[in-house]
């Protein structure tokens, strides 16, 4: 057996929040978190708010350091290597895309940004990576010298996908990416998702609450409460035969959703 | 690759022409910054243009009225005032005194001020707050006291006027690109840019600096008028130009006396006071109107 992609050892992350002049008070957003992900495989991480999703979005894109545990890609430790590398192997899609873009630099500089930075390549050869990614997220060549604000929201959610992608990462992070979109551009999006994972073998970590999309996306569901693992199995199992409280909840909601809607 | 060109459009403008488009279709705006231009051109050949040289006394000629009373010539197209100096050239000289003078101070004062405001945003903690909470209180003081306050120190003339304009200009403009690179730097792009790799002098550059050239231009525009109005009335005040220099306000001052048998002597460098800060007002009212149209497309 080949080891996974992304490994995480008991990773923890402990806040220290000023609390008074000299006081500081503790918060503990994730206790001892471990679990694995293979190529082209997707996980989605589901949790009450401040249950510890979004630091674990921010520990893995390489925003913050966690505090003890290890993230190891294909079996390395990424504490130790090139922290500019690994921030282009583990790439973030922010969760409102229209405010991630910069409303002064057109698109193309911006899906480029990364790559500038780090790859010293010909500026022909650059071109035809921009286009060819661009035309792998559904953008147009010409959609390279527009500014953000002359772009819808699914085309802006593009762009960060094109600037997430330029570099060839191997783990694409959407921190709750999708739930501020419609339905339609939802299922356009998911279909373009799934369509990527198996050309380019991503593997995807999913954060967010939409159990339609994770239903259709995600290969395991992880639940997150309190900052620790209550649930981790495969995704239909969890939908099936939910164990903890929380999910029974989530689940039996999302079962009179969509079946009330059909009925 | 077939590219769509159903449509022939042209290329999509870049941020600075979008803006120049915008101010450019407003008349009024452009025959402000016309107005401006000129001046700065008359204040740049202001040598050639002057008819005479404008501390020369035509003994003869005192309290010439302008060419389009009886008693004017063509020659003194301005009149001349109580020394027999032909107005026009000292209007004409005065340009680099107060324009001039306006436009060194408040490009000095926003260097510094711009350079201490963004430094004191991107640091953190106790020297973000000294930098940023101490000239907050000198914000207090308008900038013409706090001018006055500076010429007290150190005296009056030219040089100081400069000097002390200069440090009342500066609080402003500490403050301005302070909260406007704060605003930059908590947004969600600057976080992504971070990500891909930026390093801090790039992020400021690149990221940080076409996003509050906005303020910064609308605070230059603002700050110049200022300038203008001060250092007039700092010459009025006899505080700053001292007396033979053709200095706008100080021109006003000297006519002070002669108010009503020739008014021209005080009303002329009234008027080219008025029109400079009219017209430096409007182009940064078009500025800031174009950077509004930016936003709302």
């Amino acid at each position: 057996m080949q080891t996974p992609l992304l490994q995480v050892k008991h990773i923890s992350k402990t806040y220290m929040n000023p609390k008074g002049w000299f006081r500081r008070e503790h918060v503990r957003a994730i206790k001892s978190l471990s679990f694995e992900l293979k190529r082209a495989h997707t996980l989605a991480v589901i949790g009450e708010a401040g249950s510890g999703k979004s630091t674990l979005a921010h520990l893995l894109a390489g925003e913050m350091e966690p505090s003890s545990g290890d993230i190891l890609l294909h079996g390395q430790s990424l504490n130790d290597t090139n922290k500019r590398q690994r921030c282009m192997d583990i790439r973030l899609i922010p969760q409102m895309p229209s405010l991630s873009l910069n409303p002064r630099q057109r698109v193309s500089t911006q899906i480029l940004a990364p790559l500038v930075q780090h790859r010293s390549i010909t500026h022909a050869l650059r071109q035809q990576k921009l286009y060819g990614t661009m035309r792998d997220v559904g953008l147009l060549e010409e959609h390279a010298n527009y500014y953000p604000n002359m772009l819808s929201a699914s085309q802006r959610l593009r762009v960060t996908l094109a600037r997430a992608m330029i570099v060839d990462p191997e783990v694409l992070v959407f921190d709750q990416t999708l739930s501020a979109m419609d339905i339609t551009m939802r299922a356009q999006l998911i279909n373009l998702l799934t369509k990527l994972q198996q050309s380019r073998g991503m593997a995807y970590v999913m954060i967010g609450h939409q159990l339609s999309m994770i239903r259709h996306l995600a290969d395991h569901v992880m639940v997150m409460q309190h900052g620790e693992v209550i649930e981790f199995d495969q995704t239909n199992n969890v939908f099936k035969a939910p164990a903890s409280d929380y999910t029974k909840r989530m689940v039996y909601a999302y079962n009179e959703l969509t079946q009330g809607s059909n009925g | 690759m077939d590219r769509n060109t159903i449509y022939q459009d042209d290329a999509v403008p870049s941020i600075t022409k979008q803006v120049i488009t915008a101010f450019s279709s407003r008349g009024i705006f452009m025959v402000a910054f016309w107005t401006l231009i000129l001046m700065l051109v008359v204040m740049m050949l202001s040598y050639v243009l002057a008819p005479y040289h404008p501390q020369h006394q035509h003994i003869d000629l005192l309290l010439l009225p302008p060419s389009w009373y009886d008693q004017g010539t063509v020659e003194f197209f301005f009149g001349t005032d109580g020394l027999g100096r032909d107005i026009l050239s000292r209007v004409i000289s005065g340009t680099r005194y107060t324009l001039g003078g306006a436009i060194l101070t408040v490009v000095i004062s926003g260097i510094i001020g711009v350079a201490i405001g963004a430094v004191a945003a991107m640091l953190r903690g106790l020297r973000s707050s000294i930098l940023h909470h101490l000239l907050d209180t000198i914000l207090a003081i308008p900038s013409l006291l706090l001018a006055i306050l500076v010429i007290a120190i150190l005296g009056r003339g030219w040089d100081t006027v400069l000097l002390a304009v200069t440090i009342g200009l500066i609080p402003q403009f500490i403050r301005v690109s302070h909260q406007a690179v704060l605003a930059v730097l908590e947004t969600e792009y600057v976080r992504m840019a971070r990500l891909d790799g930026y390093t801090n002098f790039q992020l400021f550059y690149r990221v940080v600096l076409p996003n509050i050239a906005e303020p910064l231009i609308i605070r230059f525009t603002a700050a110049l008028s200022s300038a203008v109005m001060d250092l007039a009335a700092l010459g009025f005040l006899n505080l700053g130009a001292q007396a033979p220099a053709p200095e706008w306000g100080s021109m006003m001052a000297s006519g002070i006396e002669l108010l009503t048998s020739a008014p021209w002597v005080i009303t002329l460098p009234g008027i080219a006071i008025f029109i400079s800060v009219l017209s430096i007002n409007l182009v940064g009212e078009g500025l800031q109107r174009s950077f509004k149209k930016l936003e709302s497309s």
